[in-house]
């Protein structure tokens, strides 16, 4: 390898991306038309998070040498770091085509398998990266979440345990622990490997939702939802999609079954409120516990700051709702015994929205920042403005007011129910 | 920074100032204190500072003197650099940017750079010849990357962290920055307090725009009219403080990594707390 590029690749493993940066548009002026300056430049920009010239550099690469399968590498990474997952696919299939020896394209092929839900792809492609090196970390830590996610936790635990034995420190491998103990249901050991993880690597992510998780997890209805949050993260998209439909179903048939036989509403009533209970949470259990984590001098510092202003949200909505709820009662009894304007059944109508807000609110801190996040930001607040007007209304304590903030407070409840449908419609046209 | 410089001149100038006292203590020249800190904030300024005061020889060792030893001969390199201080001693040993050459073995790929680490682990321990009266003092802005064994006792064993500088210090700066520039009334407290968590490059770069700016604004009116606290205002709010980003990892490293309390600087100086369970020893090892 030339001087420059070598002197490059040192400042790339030294994390001096910039400098790598200088040294080879240095060296490309002098001698255009290397291919590995070009590829070692796209790395150096894709390290800095600029993907677009890093694509760039990576096809001119590729353009002066088709054949040189780690470009195809390099071009997949960008790709994928762009989200586009389907070219990155493409890329690394052809950098496999030209080198199938390489036991990192097969793990970068078996993490775009994880993206797509493929889970015995995954599989598949870290099994036969473990064939070429049986101690490769990525491939092993892959081949366990494929695991987790086929459901087969023993083996998983298995593998993670044998790659923990080559190399105690890795922080991935840790995390990988981690995660299989939660869908284990065992957040106490899982909070132990997390941690491990981040003393490792303190920067990593994968860990650091873990612990957030895990700690979460020490109380008992979050330890339930999360259960059901990570079944369903187990699901491909069509069972995921055969869920919705059997339980939309269920649903159906349960009412028409109690329209046939009313008796039947004592069991019907407990369950559907129950459901609805349950639905709600899958909306909102997030940041309702994120609240509560709050409390922990260790979990408030765990908190990524996106959750805490999410917890912000969905708390101010929580307070206003139990504040006012609490006003019910003394103010009724004011305007009942003494000559008090009746304002109670305003502040019933603020603790039921402010209620109900949580859940859009929570919703739109599920959606990752974009124009999409707007939509629901804008609704809800949309949705939020309505339920105020219909308490004020209501406030002014004559007939006509309540009977206006009980029309708006239907209008809310309405945009409310319509709420969950735009979010999955914009869910569904990612 | 008053602190850093206190540091150094106990560890450093004082003692090549006046050796006969440390001797009497029975206390041998040698040692090294690694600065480390956001970048920009004055960590190398320190030490080009320090070579200028010491009564000493003074050698630097820069990013790119690392790299050729990677590249080149490499182990010989080092090595020199060692005896020719250790020839003139006393001598300060500077070494820029040392994440570089001190990076945690186990991330090195490449074994002509792990030998490298091992060559700088033993060369600071004086296995090829006595260090007496070499100091070392290194930099880094990324200490989450030194091998642990750098911190062993009689490498480096004073490790300080070298802050942003504070309202005052960033008012000397500007005051500093600015002494040679045609300014009028300008309210340096008021730009000091307007400035906070910028490093000192921050407050160069600043101060650089302004200075653009107003050429600009010459050139086209055909009259140069002095920087005011307005033009110096306008420049400051077009900068996001470069320290940010570095906070942002240190505090993770601090709240995650800090068994040792290696970052207990970090944590006091984000004013976090060092509550029981956050820095619980690893349960995988005996520490
Ligand atoms: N406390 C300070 N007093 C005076 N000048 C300062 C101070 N801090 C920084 N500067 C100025 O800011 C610029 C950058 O400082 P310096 O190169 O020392 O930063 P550094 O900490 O070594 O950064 P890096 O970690 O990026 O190497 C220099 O021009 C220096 O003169
Ligand atoms: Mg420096």
């Amino acid at each position: 390898m030339p001087a420059p590029l070598e002197r490059a690749r040192l400042l790339l493993q030294t994390r001096r991306y910039e400098e790598a940066e200088a040294v080879l548009h240095q060296a490309l002026a002098g001698t255009p038309g290397n291919s590995q300056a070009h590829a070692l430049l796209a790395l150096a920009l894709y390290r800095q998070d600029q993907d677009e010239e890093a694509l760039q550099q990576v096809q001119i690469a590729i353009g002066l040498a088709p054949d040189h399968a780690h470009h195809h590498y390099i071009r997949a990474l960008i790709l994928l770091d762009m989200e586009r997952e389907a070219e990155s696919m493409a890329a690394i299939r052809e950098a496999l085509r030209l080198d199938p020896t390489v036991t990192g394209y097969y793990g970068l092929l078996g993490q775009l398998y994880m993206q797509k839900r493929a889970w015995q792809q995954a599989l598949e492609a870290a099994e036969t990266g473990l064939q070429l090196d049986p101690e490769d970390v990525q491939c092993a830590n892959l081949r366990a979440m494929a695991l987790v996610k086929l459901g087969r936790l023993e083996e998983a635990g298995q593998t993670i345990g044998a790659a923990l034995a080559c190399d105690p420190e890795n922080s991935l491998t840790h995390a990988n622990q981690g995660w299989a103990m939660l869908h284990r249901s065992k957040p106490e050991h899982a909070l132990v490997h997390f941690r491990e993880a981040l003393r490792l690597n303190p920067m990593l992510d994968w860990a650091r939702q873990g612990i957030v998780e895990a700690l979460k997890a020490h109380n008992v209805i979050y330890r339930l939802m999360l259960r059901y949050f990570l079944w369903v993260s187990r699901l491909t998209t069509s069972q995921q999609w055969g869920v919705i439909a059997m339980s939309s179903g269920a649903l159906t048939a349960l009412r028409t079954i109690v329209r046939q036989v009313p008796v039947l509403w004592i069991i019907a009533l407990p369950l559907l409120l129950l459901y609805r209970l349950f639905a709600f949470l899958t909306w909102t259990a997030r940041p309702l516990f994120a609240l509560v984590l709050r409390l922990d001098p260790f979990g408030r510092l765990a908190l990524p700051r996106e959750e805490i202003v999410a917890s912000n949200w969905v708390g101010a909505c929580l307070l206003v709702s139990l504040v006012s709820l609490l006003l019910v009662l003394p103010l009724g009894a004011a305007s009942l015994f003494a000559d008090w304007p009746v304002v109670a059944p305003a502040f019933l109508l603020l603790s039921a929205a402010a209620f109900l807000l949580m859940m859009p609110v929570a919703g739109v801190f599920r959606r990752p920042p974009g124009g999409r996040r707007v939509i629901l930001a804008v609704y809800t607040g949309l949705l939020g403005m309505v339920g105020l007007v219909a308490f004020l209304f209501a406030l002014t304590g004559a007939a006509w007011g309540i009977g206006v903030g009980m029309a708006l407070g239907m209008a809310f409840f309405l945009g409310w129910t319509l709420y969950s449908w735009l979010a999955f419609l914009l869910a569904m046209t990612d | 920074m008053e602190k850093v410089k206190e540091e150094i001149r106990i560890k450093i100038i004082h003692p090549i100032a006046h050796p006969e006292i440390y001797q009497a203590y029975g206390k041998s020249m040698g040692g090294g204190i690694l600065m480390y800190g956001p970048p920009g904030c004055g960590k190398t300024h320190l030490a080009r500072a320090t070579a200028g005061e010491v009564q000493a020889s003074f050698m630097a060792v820069g990013l790119h003197d690392v790299l050729d030893m990677y590249m080149g001969q490499s182990e010989h390199n080092l090595h020199n650099i060692f005896e020719l201080a250790r020839h003139t001693a006393p001598c300060v040993l500077f070494f820029d940017e040392v994440d570089a050459l001190g990076a945690k073995r186990s991330d090195m790929r490449h074994s002509s750079m792990r030998q490298v680490i091992n060559q700088f682990l033993s060369e600071l321990d004086g296995i090829h010849g006595v260090n007496e009266g070499v100091l070392v003092l290194a930099a880094t802005n990324a200490p989450w990357h030194l091998d642990s064994a750098l911190r062993r006792p009689g490498r480096f064993d004073r490790v300080i962290f070298v802050p942003p500088p504070d309202q005052e210090a960033r008012e000397a700066i500007l005051r500093i920055l600015l002494a040679d520039k045609p300014t009028r009334h300008v309210d340096y407290p008021k730009l000091a307090r307007s400035t906070s968590e910028f490093s000192g490059a921050d407050l160069k770069g600043s101060v650089d725009t302004a200075v653009e700016d107003k050429l600009r604004e010459a050139m086209k009116r055909g009259i140069p009219t002095p920087l005011t606290t307005q033009d110096l205002l306008a420049a400051i709010k077009g900068v996001r403080p470069t320290t940010q980003e570095w906070f942002e990892t240190a505090r993770n490293y601090a709240i995650y990594a800090n068994q040792s309390g290696l970052y207990n600087e970090i944590l006091d100086y984000l004013k976090l707390s060092k509550g029981p369970g956050l820095f619980s020893g690893s349960p995988f090892r005996g520490n």
